[in-house]
């Protein structure tokens, strides 16, 4: 698996978790075992999704560097098998 | 994947409920032309899209569209809050309210349910986006017809951000379509479909 892939995979882990506790805080709004998980598994998307950017491009098109020229709609798309 | 903001695109501020006109604009929500429709349309026929700007295209505008139902939801729940009995029979509005109460739901103005039949996806990139530019053509003739309908500003404001937006999509469908053609034999467009015959 690429160096990208992993990475990849990392967010999608971390984004699955986040996403799940977002449920949870949503019926649970007081409960600081989740308020906890979600810090913990928020700032560890944050910090792969920063180094995914950095290093092979952005996720959403507001991450585009749009410096040389408009990278955000490059291959591949996320339905398209890459390796 | 798709992650929600908790802002509309344009605000939406409504002073005075309107039964009667959340009973044409509901169409463009659950309407043949509606915004539900665009989205669809848009994000279904991206998959097979062939080139990189193209399902850039599709899937920027079809998620824009999104956020258009939701201005057209936010729309109608403020035309039709507080509202009393006799202010619902007497605007016509009884006929969606025995149905949905004030729940959003997709209908034309016509009160036909909304249904997949208003849009295709036909797997050939010159053919769909020429259903699309139709479509945000079809669609600004809609929010037309609602300019002429509605007198009060702060429903016509945001309805006519909305029109805006499909003389935006249409230019920039239209460039979509430019950037398929330059990639396909000027003698003849159709001689193979970029996204099947390899």
């Amino acid at each position: 698996m690429s160096e990208k892939s992993k990475l990849m995979k990392k967010i999608q882990m971390y984004s699955f978790l986040v996403t799940e506790v977002t449920l949870y805080l949503d019926t649970h709004k007081n409960c600081p075992h989740g308020l906890e998980y979600f810090r913990k598994y928020r700032d560890m998307y944050n910090a792969a999704v920063d180094e995914y950017v950095e290093r092979f491009g952005p996720l959403t098109a507001i991450q585009s560097s749009a410096e040389k020229c408009w990278d955000w709609t490059d291959a591949p798309w996320p339905w398209e098998k890459e390796d | 994947m798709w992650i929600y903001e908790k802002k509309l695109q344009h605000p939406v501020k409504i002073k005075n409920p309107n039964p009667a006109l959340a009973k044409v604009i509901v169409s463009q929500l659950g309407g043949p032309d509606g915004e539900l429709a665009a989205s669809l349309r848009y994000l279904n026929q991206r998959y097979t899209a062939p080139w990189s700007e193209i399902k850039g295209v599709l899937t920027d505008i079809g998620t824009e569209e999104l956020a258009h139902v939701e201005m057209i939801s936010a729309i109608l729940y403020q035309l039709t809050k507080n509202l009393t009995p006799q202010q619902i029979k007497e605007s016509g509005f009884d006929t969606y309210f025995v149905d949905h109460t004030l729940g959003i739901y997709p209908v034309a103005a016509s009160g036909t349910p909304f249904t997949a039949t208003y849009f295709q996806s036909k797997g050939d990139i010159i053919t769909d986006l020429h259903e699309n530019l139709a479509a945000e053509q079809k669609a600004r003739t809609t929010y037309d017809n609602i300019l002429r309908l509605v007198d009060d500003n702060d429903v016509r404001e945001p309805i006519k951000f909305l029109r805006e937006r499909e003389i935006v999509h249409f230019q920039r469908f239209g460039e979509a379509l430019r950037l398929a053609t330059d990639r396909l034999d000027s003698k003849n467009f159709y001689a193979f479909n970029p996204g099947f015959d390899k």
